[in-house]
C-alpha cells in the first residue's frame, strides 16, 4: 500500500480508451476589448456573442472545482475590462485551481497590481502574459493601435512587482525587422528571463487583414534567420509553440528524419498527431459556448449553462473525431497522399486546418513544409 | 522521523482530489505549490478519513476496520509512509494545539 503507487504520467499511459478528464480550461471571460488589433483571431466572436454575468461564471467555476480541474487560462477580449474580474478570480481560487491570464497589458496600473497581490491571487498565478509587438510605438501600434506605452508600462509594473510575467510577440509584416530590437527591449531593458513568439494567423481580423499583416513565405524564412541569430545571442531565452521559430525546429527535424531515418522523439511523425489539446483541455467562449479550443471556436460542443462538461468530454462525437485523427496516416490525408514529406509530417494544428480548409482531418496549409519549400525556392 | 502518537493530521482543504473510478485511486492536486500526487485506492480511503483530524492510530484502526485484505501487521508502517509522502507537499498538515479543527 505505497502512497505513491504510480506517477501521473504512468497513470495517464495506462488510462483506458477514454482519456482522463481534462485538467485545464481556456476561458474567454469577455468579448469586450479596449483595443482593435489587426490580427485578433477572436474579433468575429467578440462582436457576435454576449458576455455571461458574474453568477453564471461563478457557478461554472464551482463545476470545475467539483471536477477537480487544476488550472484555467483567463482571456478575452481583455479580461481587465470586466469590473467583476477579481470576483471571478476569487471564484477560481476558491475552487482550488491555479490560473494564468492573457492580457494586452494596457489597463494594468498600480491598483490592479495591488489587487493581484491580495490573498492567494499571487500564489495561484501560473503566469500573466502581455502582448508586445514592437520595440517602439510606431511599430507596436501598427497592429495594436494606440497601446504601446500603456502595454509597456503594464509589463514593467508586473515585472517590478515580481509577478510571473511573460510576453508573447506576434510576428507580422510590420514588426519582422524590429524583432532584434524587441528582443533587446524585453530581455535587456525590461529584464525578462525569456519571451515567446508566434505569428499572425489568417483567422478573425487577421483573415480580413491577411495581405497587410500576416507573414509571406519569404518573410517567414527571414524570420527564421533572425530568430536563429537571436537564439545564439540569447541562448534558451526565446520560446515558441507556433510560428516561424517552432516551424524552423519542426522542419529541421523533418529534414533530419528523412536524411537519417531517425524520427523525432518529441512528436510522432507520419500521422495527424499534431494536437494534444483534445486529450487534456477544453475551451469556453464568453457566451458560455464549450469548444475544443479557442481556435476551433466554430465547433460548439455545448454550453456551460445547459450541458455537463464531463459528459461532453467523454462522449461528444466531435471530440472523439478530433482524438481519432491521430490514427489517420498522412498518406491518407487529402492533398498529402503523394507528398514526399508525409512520413515525417504530423499535419500541424487542426484548428488552422479547419479554418483554412473546412476540415480538421487535413493538414494545416500554413505550416506545410512542401508548400514552404515551393514558395521560398 | 516517526510521527508522535498524539499528532493529529488533517487534509489540506485547498487540495483537490480527482477520483479515477470505483475501486481505483485518485489524483491529488495542491494548487498552492502546483504539485500533483497519484494515490492508490487504499490511500484514497486514508485521504477521505483525513477530512477530520486523525492520529496515526486512528488511521491504522480505520484501515484495519475497512480493508479486509490489509495485513494488520503491515498497516502501521504503510500508514506512516502515507503520512510521510503527503506531508512535504502540503497535501496534509498537522493540527496545532488549540486549532479550531482540533
Amino acid at each position: 500500500m505505497s502512497a505513491i503507487e504510480k506517477t501521473v504520467s504512468e497513470a495517464a499511459a495506462s488510462a483506458p480508451a477514454a482519456p482522463p478528464l481534462f485538467t485545464s480550461v481556456e476561458i474567454a471571460l469577455t468579448g469586450k476589448c479596449n483595443l482593435h488589433c489587426q490580427y485578433c483571431y477572436y474579433a468575429n466572436e467578440m462582436a457576435a456573442l454576449r458576455d455571461l454575468p458574474t453568477d453564471r461564471w461563478l457557478a461554472f467555476f464551482d463545476e470545475l472545482g467539483r471536477l477537480a480541474v487544476q488550472r484555467v487560462t483567463l482571456t478575452g477580449g481583455e479580461v481587465f475590462t470586466r469590473r467583476d474580474f477579481f470576483d471571478l478570480l476569487d471564484g477560481v481560487i476558491a475552487n482550488r485551481m491555479r490560473y494564468g491570464i492573457l492580457t494586452n497589458g494596457t489597463l494594468i496600473d498600480e491598483k490592479i497590481i495591488a489587487q493581484l497581490d491580495t490573498g492567494k491571487r499571487r500564489l495561484r498565478m501560473d503566469s500573466i502574459q502581455v502582448s508586445i509587438d514592437g520595440s517602439r510605438a510606431e511599430i507596436h501600434d501598427r497592429s495594436r493601435p494606440h497601446s504601446f506605452e500603456r502595454a509597456l508600462r503594464g509589463l514593467r509594473l508586473l515585472k517590478e512587482a515580481g509577478f510571473k510575467v511573460t510576453v508573447r510577440t506576434t510576428l507580422n509584416h510590420h514588426n519582422l525587422h524590429d524583432l532584434e530590437n524587441i528582443a533587446a527591449l524585453l530581455l535587456e531593458d525590461v529584464g525578462l528571463p525569456s519571451f515567446s513568439t508566434n505569428s499572425a494567423m489568417p483567422m478573425g481580423a487577421g483573415c480580413a487583414n491577411q495581405g497587410e499583416i500576416t507573414l509571406t513565405a519569404a518573410e517567414k524564412q527571414e524570420a527564421m534567420h533572425i530568430l536563429g541569430r537571436l537564439q545564439e545571442k540569447y541562448p534558451g531565452r526565446l520560446q515558441a509553440a507556433a510560428g516561424p521559430q517552432a516551424n524552423l525546429k519542426m522542419y529541421a527535424e523533418m529534414e533530419h528524419a528523412r536524411r537519417t531515418g531517425e524520427k523525432a522523439a518529441r512528436w510522432q511523425m507520419g500521422s495527424l498527431t499534431a494536437c494534444g489539446c483534445v486529450f487534456s483541455k477544453l475551451g469556453v467562449l464568453h457566451d458560455g459556448a464549450i469548444v475544443p479550443c479557442h481556435i476551433l471556436h466554430d465547433l460548439t460542443l455545448g454550453n456551460i449553462a445547459a450541458d455537463s462538461l464531463a459528459d461532453i468530454w467523454r462522449a461528444h462525437p466531435t471530440l472523439q473525431a478530433l482524438r481519432a485523427r491521430r490514427a489517420i496516416p498522412m498518406s491518407a490525408v487529402p492533398g498529402c497522399e503523394t507528398c514526399e514529406w508525409n512520413p515525417f509530417c504530423n499535419g500541424s494544428c487542426p484548428g488552422l486546418a479547419y479554418e483554412m480548409t473546412g476540415d480538421f482531418n487535413r493538414a494545416n496549409p500554413d505550416d506545410c513544409y512542401r508548400r514552404f519549400l515551393e514558395q521560398t525556392r | 522521523m516517526k510521527p508522535a502518537i498524539s499528532t493529529r493530521y488533517l487534509a489540506n482543504p485547498d487540495v483537490s482530489c480527482r477520483e479515477e473510478g470505483p475501486g481505483e485511486g485518485a489524483i491529488l492536486f495542491n494548487p498552492d505549490i502546483d504539485s500533483v500526487l497519484a494515490i492508490n485506492a487504499t490511500s484514497l480511503q486514508l485521504w477521505r478519513a483525513l477530512a477530520r483530524p486523525s492520529t496515526l492510530d486512528d488511521l491504522v484502526t480505520y484501515i484495519i476496520s475497512n480493508c479486509e485484505d490489509a495485513p494488520p501487521e503491515q498497516v502501521p508502517g504503510d500508514v506512516e509512509s502515507f503520512l510521510h509522502a503527503l506531508l512535504p507537499g502540503g497535501f496534509i498538515g498537522e493540527v496545532l494545539e488549540g486549532d479550531q479543527a482540533a
